[in-house]
């Protein structure tokens, strides 16, 4: 069953598209990922379904009944509570249908917080801000989740205890979109469709097996040092001063710090299909 | 349960920079001296009472709404209902203004022995602060898309209500202006405050208006 259908939904933000002619659906039993660059508008098209925005032209249509759990890039409320305070005062804010105290409690040792159950949530890094806004997000048991940027500060451990909660939740009826700047090639398989957010729109990706590429720009300068081996195998063109890597996109951010270790000028990135 | 959550937080916003708590104790120490550093009268010592709250109420509700832009972008998404996110702000906003016009008229040592001259003291400030509330509220777009129609919106409204009963030419539309320069005249013109009652229901119902329309103007639609 559909939980949310998005018809050529457009943003603008004062004259700029944030995104344009987004066409998709949400089902029941899945889970979405959603991929582009940082000002791709995939935060901006998460707060629109999330109903924090108001679409200038297009068509979100909600399946009765539908409960929008919602975890922000970078949530800026100032919360003076204990983590246990806070936690049970969003499960209670969203009723029956919420997750009982049990499985809440279970969700938390899951997640590695019961040893910050006592401490403020203000005084949390960023990490652990990120689980408690994960948990507050699901403790409401919503049948639509969206999560953006989820595995941000992250280790490889609680991405991985996120995903089978999230996992969890899309078998038991809902519907997930998750999007994300990077994706690593470890976590595709969990999704069920793949979506890239570029030139201000959304395109499917039909294959999900084929790796989403970036291609990055960068400019040789007069102290360059040679590519090392592990880089030169993602070169795309070297002409004129200029070098081109066609890179996974999961690496882009480490490929990029490597480049700049050796000297040489970023110029700029641009994601491309398949 | 939503109420109680709601209310913490908006407490919790009107305190966040202390702004609230300095406008206040500032007002109070200036009032606690000016007695012998300006040597005012009663009929002038109310009438600065009044401007003062108005301001402080204004400052108070515009520190408020930008603190809500700021650090609650996502919390009526967990709240999920805009009326009563609304609500309760202005409830909020309106039992702080009380508050302060309680401490003020207690400290400005002008409690008579007739209890109702001090409820009517007390509600002339508090109507006056709740039109400072109405006042920031309508003009809280300055927070959000429109920086500079709300700020002059807030200039005209502050000249407008200080300094139109004042003004030959406002006075065919003075129903349409903020009562507040009406309250100070009326009470320096009759020296008593219980002739203040007619303004102070005015003002309510000028608050309650200006609140009304910015809640509908504003509404976020919870849809698309």
């Amino acid at each position: 069953m559909e939980l949310i259908t998005v018809k050529d939904l457009s943003l603008q933000n004062e004259g700029y598209f944030a995104f344009k002619h987004v066409t998709f659906s949400l089902t029941q039993n899945t889970i979405v990922s959603i991929v582009g660059d940082s000002g791709s508008g995939k935060t901006q098209l998460l707060s629109t379904l999330a109903k924090l925005k108001t679409a200038d032209s297009g068509k979100i249509d909600y399946t009765p009944g539908v409960r929008i759990g919602y975890l922000p890039q970078f949530d800026p409320q100032i919360i003076n509570k204990s983590v246990r305070v806070y936690l049970e005062e969003i499960r209670q804010l969203s009723g029956k249908l919420a997750v009982s105290k049990e499985q809440l409690k279970g969700l938390v040792a899951f997640m590695g917080m019961s040893p910050y159950l006592d401490r403020q949530v203000r005084q949390m890094s960023y990490g652990l801000k990120q689980r408690v806004n994960f948990l507050a997000a699901v403790s409401g048991h919503p049948n639509v989740l969206l999560l953006d940027e989820p595995f941000s500060f992250q280790n490889v451990k609680y991405t991985s205890n996120m995903l089978e909660v999230i996992k969890d939740l899309a078998d038991n009826g809902s519907g997930v979109i998750i999007a994300s700047s990077i994706q690593d090639s470890s976590i595709t398989n969990y999704f069920d469709s793949n979506y890239i957010m570029k030139n201000k729109s959304m395109e499917q990706v039909r294959d999900k097996n084929k790796e989403i590429k970036c291609m990055l720009i960068f400019t040789v300068k007069s102290d360059s040092m040679a590519l090392t081996t592990d880089i030169s195998r993602y070169l795309a063109a070297n002409v004129s001063s200029l070098v081109e890597l066609k890179i996974p996109l999961g690496i882009k951010d480490a490929i990029i710090k490597e480049m700049i270790d050796l000297n040489y000028q970023f110029e700029g990135a641009r994601i491309l299909e398949g | 349960m939503k109420v109680r959550i709601l209310f913490n937080n908006f407490i919790n916003s009107v305190l966040q920079n202390f702004l609230y708590p300095t406008l206040l104790l500032a007002f109070l120490a200036f009032e606690l001296t000016m007695n012998s550093l300006l040597n005012l009268n009663t009929a002038n010592k109310f009438g600065f009472l009044i401007v003062g709250i108005f301001l402080m109420s204004l400052l108070t509700s515009m520190n408020f709404l930008k603190n809500d832009v700021q650090y609650n972008e996502y919390f009526m998404q967990k709240i999920g209902n805009y009326w009563l996110y609304f609500s309760v702000q202005v409830l909020t906003l309106f039992l702080i203004t009380l508050f302060s016009a309680i401490v003020v008229f207690l400290f400005s040592f002008m409690l008579s022995s007739d209890i109702m001259v001090d409820i009517v003291a007390i509600l002339s400030l508090a109507t006056t602060g709740f039109v400072g509330v109405g006042i920031a509220f309508l003009c809280k777009p300055q927070w959000n898309h429109h920086p500079y129609a709300g700020q002059m919106g807030i200039i005209i409204l502050v000249y407008v209500a200080l300094a139109g009963s004042s003004i030959d030419i406002l006075k065919y539309v003075s129903w349409f202006l903020p009562p507040v320069s009406k309250m100070i005249t009326i009470f320096q013109e009759q020296s008593s405050i219980r002739a203040l009652v007619p303004i102070v229901i005015q003002q309510f119902v000028y608050a309650c208006v200006l609140i009304v329309l910015s809640g509908t103007f504003y509404e976020k639609k919870l849809s698309n």
